[in-house]
């Protein structure tokens, strides 16, 4: 696992910033960088991953870390609509 | 340079207790986060423990389902490697519904489809995450009785989530996603298997208190913390022998007088 995008993930979290990543779909494509909001970690045993609010497609997802290329902390803000359980 | 060879430093008379449904627990699910990697070999740790010229006894303890051979067959397995193995008959208790545990695995699979839906509907994979936020807030589930599979503590909250996975699966149907199999399982019986032996372990402990020094104790649960603090305060020497992520939290206070080891320093002796 990389733990430096945990790491991000988790500080981004924290500070209630928008995140910025690059995701690589099952399929192999990736959409460029998405912007989502942070909520709580995805807790299935097979794969480690969290859910965000993906803010272009106004919805949350979940997304594998294993999947994850690119990731880093905008300064954005934003005003959580879930709780934000990264503690 | 060559590696030192793990060794107990036993105290006096030992007594050995395995609680074989613990350390089975250890490498039974491969797929488990809290898999030990290896199995233990019941033979080969017999043979380990009886190496050492302090141990008096150990006792194996483990439920038979005397219905199913190959549980009638390693009972005399057991027997035949030298333990002295303590045994009863499983208990299967009705649908004790442990609802995080039944429910997660049907949300984890919901989200499976929903990532294999290439641009996933936001209103299912919002109404799928609140779903699974409601699961992990639902509170305990007590036991049932002889007559009522199970009590619900919250009957409310539970009839929320049926509905919402009733709704769900609904409305992927209408996208020709079915998840008819995941709402079959909703309707199996849970099962429970009951077998615990920590009051006969205890009984047996204290029984023989006169006769030992040193308790070696192949099990993490963290019930057994209290025996071994009693133990302890009575002057012996306790040795818990627990796999990685199978050690109750509860031993986390002990100062003295208990020694933790992790079945890992076993392996090149005890690993089938």
């Amino acid at each position: 696992m990389n733990y430096q995008i945990l790491e991000t993930i988790k500080q981004a979290a924290r500070a209630k910033r928008v995140l910025r990543i690059i995701y690589i779909e099952k399929d192999g494509t990736s959409e460029g960088w998405r912007y989502v909001e942070p909520y709580s970690f995805s807790k299935d045993e097979r794969e480690q991953g969290f859910f965000a609010w993906d803010i272009l497609k106004g919805g949350i997802r979940r997304f594998s870390l294993e999947r994850i290329t690119q990731v880093e902390m905008t300064e954005q803000n934003y005003t959580p609509r879930y709780p934000v359980e990264f503690f | 340079m060559k590696a030192e060879i793990f060794k107990f430093r036993l105290t006096g008379k030992t007594l050995i207790v395995i609680d074989w449904a613990n350390v089975y627990g250890w490498f039974s699910d491969p797929n488990s986060r809290t898999y030990l990697g290896w199995e233990v070999d019941p033979q080969k740790l017999f043979s380990y423990l009886k190496s050492y010229s302090d141990v008096i006894d150990i006792r194996f303890y483990y439920g038979v389902e005397s219905y199913k051979l190959k549980s009638v067959a390693f009972q005399e397995e057991v027997k035949s490697y030298g333990y002295n193995p303590i045994t009863k008959e499983v208990k299967w208790v009705p649908a004790v519904l442990e609802t995080t545990t039944h429910f997660k695995p049907i949300i984890q699979r919901l989200f499976n489809v929903l990532d294999n839906v290439k641009n996933t509907n936001s209103d299912f994979s919002n109404r799928l995450y609140q779903l699974s936020k409601k699961v992990e807030q639902l509170p305990k589930i007590s036991m049932g009785n002889d007559k009522t599979n199970f009590q619900i503590t919250n009957e409310g909250q539970l009839k929320e989530i049926y509905d919402a996975i009733e709704g769900l699966d609904n409305d992927l149907k209408k996208l020709n996603i079915d998840i008819g199999e995941l709402q079959e399982k909703l309707k199996e019986p849970v099962w429970r298997r009951k077998c615990d032996f920590d009051v006969e372990i205890s009984r047996d402990i204290y029984n023989n208190l006169p006769n030992f020094e040193t308790l070696m104790i192949f099990s993490g649960d963290g019930d057994y913390a209290a025996l071994a603090e009693d133990l302890i305060l009575k002057g012996k020497k306790v040795i818990v022998i627990f796999a990685p992520g199978h050690k109750g939290k509860e031993y986390e206070d002990f100062k003295a007088g208990l020694f933790l080891c992790s079945a890992n320093k076993l392996k090149q002796f005890i690993a089938k």
